[in-house]
């Protein structure tokens, strides 16, 4: 069974292999090398000094990098030059002094990992560039003492140099992504006024308790539940309720954590804190998302355990190939195998883009429980809306909208009967006392807009409600069926997936059908937070519609960057393996690939946390 | 005279990569208190700023030796100084408020990833030391640093590769201490009139690196030697 953990530093899934550090007298995993050495950074202030040191080595480690390779450049000039010998093997003794202090800054903790990880019985790809690079070195330095070319003493400062930023690189990637989702929801850090004996003490909303008062100024946001006490100002609150308008909110009204105040300040006594708040229940929802792994990602974990053992053969191909011309450039291409295939972005482009993506569907108000969901939803073909009929008045309607021309108006007989919904909201109906029901124009506009995308569109209603009579429905749906019962539509939903299609069942909020269970993705519309929120895999908070779409259009372009991902990163691992195995990559070559590649991929995929919303002048970013 | 157009470069590269160091430069201005505080911060950052122009220079420089294979490559050596010209022509309309379809000042290649990353650990280098900001921050990708790194990959040598970016990062010096100093920033209509006055050294630069580049001119005389000055100051016979 798939079991999953967090990382300590980036808090995304651990893939198939963890790093297990002991921390301060905690034992934590991480998911790399590269969120193992950052979160000794950015740790709490107790750990700040560590921090600093290890950011400062990093620093001295490039900076004497940089002077290895640029003597070395420059003695390579030479031969031009009528030079005295003596200075040139000066500098090459400099380069050694200069390279032993990047071996123990920078090439020790690689050095340790690859011991510790020997001692676990595992294999790890960065403890052996450590292991080929001390060889390295060792070998450069025994032909120094003697005399005799080459030195490779460059080649080693700048892998392990690189290796390293790259491996920091990735993590900070990462940690971009879970960013995103604490940014969202990180309310603890929010900047708090809080009115102590007619003073403001400056605070967070962490050190919040019920009963404080706090004034929360125009343009911040509210840091926990609470009630205005005074001033009244409109409050954008769009990944709370999904509502896309500022609402307004005077004295007596309740206010929720998360809210950004628009107009005036506001003093706000503070009911609720912490966990209890509204949006910490929403980051609980979020935050558990990214915790079931997608099948690619499942897929790519299988792969990647295949994958490292064969890096392994590789570079013993490697270093077999070349070992009788020489043995030192044997172990050179042995050092270019295992820096540039390096598994690195393989790892992590599935899990941050998947992070990313339900970072920016929760920003737009709705929550994706699960991120496997993602992939489910970018192959739905079949859209089935559950439940449309109108509200409840006990006679005929008539429901039209006066923006409507004629044409558009799609009439619907209807015997009154029907039951209150959530949807009917959504379809934002109009009631008259005529015996014809019209679709709403936001219906049909999303329905229009899932058809441009290749959907099939299928409305569903209940048996108590328009029962059969005339019908007349726009293009935009393929199918109305109405007055079916519970078990005609779980028929109706067997049949499509006989035919091969992915189904897709939109229903209303808290109603979450029986029949609908055999669907491939539910998506609940009109949810509010005051209820629980884990029945759908996907709840759209409010009742706009139209982002349902653009779901699937992020959805689609999730996969789209992914799939890319994984492609320009199997390509290069494979192909420069090979190369390198022939001896046509240099190690630096190889270090400086891995780099670009893993930027690559983690710049390709951070594009989605600037994925356009659902229209372009999105109330809550103000884009 | 020779070292020039790498000088007027770097100075309208500090004009147009304000963003790039004039916050880190002002923080640094601002932390330390004291003026020789503040000059001893300023100097670590030169000199970390101007080492990482030298080791790319030096970069640059020796992959120009490798891949021109010492002036075999005639053609290719002229191309490059082209595309480096073309490229200043380009930077400099756009300095000039012409939109090219490149964004080449706002959108380089990499510059949002980069720079995001960066961020993370910028303010925290910057604690430690000016220095290590200065030797950071060179290496963020700006424009015109690229177009001066294709001088120093074409002069085909790691020390005049090495040379074309130490007189960039001399140039940079003005204004970056400008700021430094004087712990303010410039106002936005100041910087406007400077960038258009860069503007207008990048076009001249450009415009003499386009020309000497040109077949046209080479078939008289266009010699593939290693100095990048000789390129494009030497007339031809």
């Amino acid at each position: 069974m798939f079991t999953v953990e967090t990382c300590a530093y980036c808090h995304l899934p651990i893939s198939a292999k963890a790093v297990e550090r002991r921390l301060s007298g905690t034992t934590r995993l991480f998911c790399c090398y590269g969120c193992f050495l950052l979160f000794q950074i950015t740790t709490r202030r107790k750990q700040e000094r560590s921090g600093k040191w290890f950011l400062t080595q990093i620093g001295i480690g490039t900076f004497l990098t940089m002077c290895v390779m640029l003597i070395g450049w420059v003695l390579e000039e030479f031969p031009a030059h009528p030079y005295e010998k003596e200075i040139i093997l000066s500098a090459k003794w400099l380069i050694w002094a200069l390279a032993t202090s990047v071996l123990i800054l920078i090439g020790y903790p690689l050095l340790k990992r690859c011991v510790l990880a020997l001692a676990s019985g595992s294999f790890l790809i960065e403890g052996c560039i450590g292991v080929v690079c001390a060889v390295l070195y060792g070998y450069s330095f025994a032909n120094l003492c003697n005399g005799r070319e080459p030195l490779y003493f460059d080649t080693v400062c700048a892998t392990m140099l690189l290796v390293t930023l790259g491996k920091i690189l990735e993590a900070t990637s990462k940690s971009i992504a879970a960013q995103d989702i604490r940014e969202f929801l990180g309310h603890e850090k929010a900047p708090a006024f809080r009115i102590d004996q007619d003073k403001i003490a400056h605070t967070t909303a962490l050190h919040l308790e019920p009963g404080d008062l706090v004034r929360v100024p125009p343009g911040y946001t509210i840091p926990a539940d609470g009630k205005v006490l005074e001033g009244c100002s409109r409050i954008r609150r769009t990944p709370l309720t999904g509502e896309r308008e500022p609402v307004v909110c005077r004295e007596g009204d309740e206010v929720l954590c998360g809210g950004k105040v628009i107009d005036e300040t506001l003093t706000v006594q503070v009911i609720k804190t912490g966990k209890d708040t509204v949006l910490a229940r929403l980051l609980s929802v979020v935050e558990r998302s990214v915790l079931v792994p997608s099948n690619r990602r499942y897929l790519v974990d299988q792969a990647l355990r295949l994958f490292r053992p064969l890096i392994l053969v590789a570079a013993i191909c490697a270093l077999l190939w070349s070992w009788q011309e020489s043995r030192i450039g044997a172990w050179v291409n042995l050092l270019s195998v295992l820096v540039i295939a390096c598994p690195c972005a393989l790892v992590l482009t599935t899990p941050m883009a998947t992070t990313l993506a339900v970072a920016r569907a929760a920003r737009e108000g709705i929550l994706i429980s699960e991120a496997a969901a993602i992939e489910k939803i970018s192959n739905v073909n079949v859209c089935i809306f559950d439940e449309t009929e109108p509200a409840e008045t006990g006679e005929s309607h008539s429901y039209s909208d006066p923006d409507w021309s004629k044409r558009d108006i799609y009439t619907l007989t209807a015997d009154g009967t029907g039951s209150s919904t959530a949807l009917a909201e959504v379809c934002d109906v109009q009631t008259t006392t005529t015996t014809t029901a019209t679709l709403s124009s936001r219906i049909i506009a999303t329905c229009t807009q899932l058809q441009a995308k290749g959907l099939r569109t299928v409305l569903l209603t209940g048996p108590s409600f328009f029962t059969g009579k005339e019908k007349i429905y726009p293009p935009a749906i393929d199918g109305f069926y109405t007055g079916i019962s519970s078990q005609e539509k779980a028929e109706l939903l067997r049949s499509y997936r006989e035919q091969g299609y992915v189904t897709a069942c939109v229903s209303e909020y808290p109603s979450a059908p029986v029949w609908a269970s055999d669907a491939d993705i539910r998506f609940t519309i009109g949810a509010n937070y005051k209820e629980d929120l884990l029945t759908n895999p996907v709840t759209f908070l409010g009742t706009d519609l139209e982002r349902l779409p653009w779901l699937i259009d992020l959805s689609h372009r999730v996969l789209r960057t992914v799939n890319w991902n994984l492609a320009w990163s199997s390509f290069y691992s494979i192909v420069g393996m090979f190369a390198a195995a022939a001896g046509m990559v240099a190690p630096v070559l190889a270090a400086g690939i891995m780099l670009l590649g893993g930027s690559l991929v983690a710049g390709n995929t951070a594009q989605l946390h600037n994925y356009p919303g659902p229209s372009e002048s999105h109330p809550y970013t103000g884009r | 005279m020779e070292h020039l157009p790498s000088l007027l470069m770097g100075l309208a590269g500090s004009a147009c990569s304000w963003e790039t160091f004039a916050g880190s430069v002002l923080s640094l201005s601002l932390r330390n208190h004291g003026r020789i505080r503040r000059l001893v911060a300023l100097i670590l950052y030169s000199v970390g700023h101007g080492f990482t122009y030298l080791f790319l220079g030096a970069f640059a420089g020796m992959a120009g030796r490798t891949l021109l294979k010492g002036g075999v490559l005639t053609s290719a050596h002229a191309g490059i100084l082209f595309c480096a010209g073309l490229m200043m022509l380009l930077i400099s309309l756009e300095m000039m408020g012409f939109p090219t379809r490149l964004h080449l000042l706002h959108h380089f290649p990499g510059e949002t990833t980069i720079e995001r990353i960066t961020a993370h650990y910028r303010e925290r280098f910057g604690e430690l030391t000016p220095f290590y900001l200065g030797l950071f921050n060179g290496f963020l990708p700006r424009p015109l640093v690229y177009a001066g790194l294709t001088l120093a990959f074409a002069s085909g040598n790691a020390i005049n590769g090495m040379g074309t970016m130490a007189w960039f990062s001399v140039g940079m010096l003005p204004i970056l201490w400008w700021v430094g100093t004087s712990g303010f920033l410039i106002s936005p209509t100041m910087r406007s009139r400077l960038i258009h006055a860069m503007a207008i050294v990048v076009l001249g630069v450009g415009c003499i690196m386009v020309w000497r580049a040109l077949p046209i001119r080479a078939e008289g005389g266009l010699q593939v030697t290693t100095e990048m000055s000789e390129m494009i100051f030497t007339p031809s016979p």
